[in-house]
């Protein structure tokens, strides 16, 4: 895709007011939006690794929300009793994560679908059982507290340091995905994916591939848990509840399965989501009764969200883009010409 | 037989149980030299999918076990083995009947699917364009949208970029056309010709198997009724009359005629 972007003159002004839209727009944006915007990197970090392993490998995970508790606490812990730099604690959560994605991973070399997404639910609860607990009994009562992490003089205290930080995380942690599923790995998940019988005989090693997705995309999940837990400077295990999972799936759903443009559209959209609900209600000048609700209101329209991508347009909202761009490319015609083939 | 042949794949009384509860094949042996190209042949349910199976150790998949008998690849008893390492040790390599083909890879990255070795991979894939040149016009085209006899070309391509020693395809003839089944068994028999592999084929069409066979054996009921070169087997009264479909003047169908009368001809 990388190349891709070059291909047309059009392509490459794109990019270059895309890239200059993107440095500028920190300093320009008001620092509510920022917030958001950089929310939206965290996500994003966190959808590709989901998509990664339910898009891509076809592995129905539930232990998401764990894997990002993990990350989080590991960062805490390290922070807080060691006093750890940055540099050293974002590579030891995604070894953490990684590692508890290698235990939530094993059942997946007998389960399938289902049964999987139940056992890794039990590792789901496992994990954030833990993280109360140590939370209870550090007595740190409503979270930890983690101090602003410092990349060389720099301290990330500004949103808008953090806003270059954690866009260059996600690009690369996007750009690395992408990679990765040209190669060899990625094209024998999607052959694991698609027929697993096939992907046998010709020599795959299902089980050990299965794993491998699973501690790259808790891996991932857990970096993100560690710099949501950053960002937001404090760790606490009620915020990675079962309901963290379902919002990631949305987003996974949303923006289109097995895809990474999708990922960052489903980020996007479910992250903005409740933002523009509030907004909303504040526009309106609704009631008070509405706004003592609107928890129960926004997990409604999630759902309904979830219910609508689903019926409409399974593929997301990754797939919608596409067919825009390919009905703009073969503007006027609508389809493409039967291409001829010789016996 | 020749007796300075190499036996490749040895098949000792086999037998294979589905659900601990249904036999699907019962004592059948056979033999597969070096550079042989041996078909089987059979009506449906004759069990001879399940005989390939057990080869290719597919039977765990499907809760089936080899309860008695072995499975010899050169001399090693190859039992139960989980199917990548089968084809990683001994290179014996399945082309399944149906769900061959990866719907959602381009033909292109369907052929790189299989353990790639570098720049011999490369030359490899060179090659399966040559011998199947509807595959290279259609490189960038999703799997899932071949027509049945690419993606039968295709599946051959893949299991040939494992560089198999032992080539079973199973139902090479399902769903096409007697032309593009004729096609392509001729351009499996140029490729054995080529690269010097032997191939166990499982055929319904015995006009098609027999003709390019250098041994066949049928099954009936789980069991091998007859084996012997293809000409004796068309000269087989039997076979010409329930497999070839000739019989002189008075035709009948494979469905007129009571499995029993056969079996007791055939077992006295």
């Amino acid at each position: 895709m990388a190349i891709k972007a070059f291909e047309t003159p059009f392509r490459k002004k794109c990019l270059i007011a895309g890239v200059i839209f993107g440095v500028a727009f920190p300093f320009i944006a008001p620092p509510f939006i920022l917030h958001v915007i950089n929310l939206i990197a965290i996500a994003s970090i966190g959808a590709l690794a989901l998509n990664l392993l339910i898009g891509n490998a076809g592995l129905l995970s539930l232990g998401h929300a764990g894997f990002m508790a993990a990350g989080a606490f590991t960062t805490a812990i390290m922070t807080v009793n060691f006093g750890m730099p940055i540099w050293i604690v974002l590579p030891a959560a995604i070894l953490i994560g990684g590692l508890f994605g290698f235990v939530a991973g094993l059942p997946s070399y007998k389960l399938k679908g289902i049964y999987l997404g139940l056992s890794t639910l039990a590792v789901h609860h496992i994990i954030q059982y833990g993280c109360s607990e140590y939370q209870y009994y550090g007595g740190f009562g409503y979270g930890i507290v983690i101090k602003a992490p410092s990349i060389g003089h720099v301290v990330l205290t500004n949103k808008i340091e953090w806003y270059f930080f954690l866009w260059i995380i996600a690009a690369l942690v996007a750009l690395f995905i992408t990679n990765l599923l040209r190669s060899k790995p990625g094209r024998a998940w999607v052959a694991i994916r698609d027929r697993d019988i096939a992907a046998e005989v010709i020599g795959i090693n299902i089980g050990d591939y299965k794993i491998m997705a699973f501690i790259l995309s808790s891996g991932l999940t857990s970096l993100a848990g560690s710099l949501y837990a950053y960002y937001t400077a404090v760790a606490s295990a009620d915020q990675y509840s079962f309901s963290l999972t379902i919002s990631y799936f949305a987003m996974v759903i949303v923006g289109g399965v097995g895809s990474v443009l999708g990922s960052f559209l489903g980020a996007f959209l479910i992250t903005v989501l409740p933002y523009g609900l509030m907004y909303l209600t504040g526009l309106f000048e609704v009631s008070f009764s509405v706004k003592e609700y609107f928890s129960i209101i926004e997990s409604a329209i999630f759902g309904i969200v979830i219910v609508l991508f689903l019926l409409a347009e399974p593929m997301g909202l990754a797939e919608i883009w596409r067919r825009t761009r390919i009905y703009f490319e073969l503007w006027p015609f609508r389809y493409k010409p039967l291409t001829i083939t010789k016996r | 037989m020749k007796e300075n042949d190499k036996v490749l794949l040895e098949i000792n009384k086999l037998e294979v149980v589905y659900h601990h509860v249904s036999t699907a094949i019962q004592g059948v042996s056979f033999k597969v030299l070096e550079g042989m190209l041996f078909s089987i042949i059979g009506g449906n349910g004759a069990g001879k999918t399940t005989t390939l199976r057990a080869i290719s150790g597919f039977l765990g998949s499907d809760n089936a076990e080899i309860t008695d008998g072995e499975v010899k690849f050169e001399g090693k008893v190859l039992n139960m083995f989980p199917p990548q390492k089968i084809t990683h040790l001994t290179r014996i390599v399945l082309v399944p009947e149906r769900d061959k083909v990866f719907d959602t890879l381009t033909v292109e990255e369907n052929l790189s699917v299989p353990a790639s070795q570098g720049m011999r991979h490369k030359q490899f894939k060179e090659r399966i364009y040559e011998y199947f040149p509807n595959l290279r016009q259609r490189k960038k085209v999703l799997g899932g949208f071949l027509s049945g006899g690419e993606r039968q070309m295709l599946a051959i391509g893949q299991a040939l970029l494992c560089s198999p020693r032992l080539l079973m395809v199973d139902e090479l003839s399902l769903g096409l056309s007697p032309l593009i089944t004729k096609e392509l068994l001729d351009i499996i028999l140029q490729i054995k010709k080529d690269l010097g592999f032997t191939v166990l084929l499982v055929e319904q069409n015995a006009a098609a198997a027999l003709a390019i066979a250098e041994y066949a054996a049928v099954m009936e009921n789980g069991r091998i009724v007859l084996d012997g070169t293809p000409e004796k087997l068309m000269a087989h009264e039997d076979v010409r009359e329930f497999y070839l479909g000739m019989r002189g003047e008075e035709q009948k169908s494979y469905r007129d005629v009571k499995q029993y009368t056969r079996t007791r001809r055939w077992w006295g």
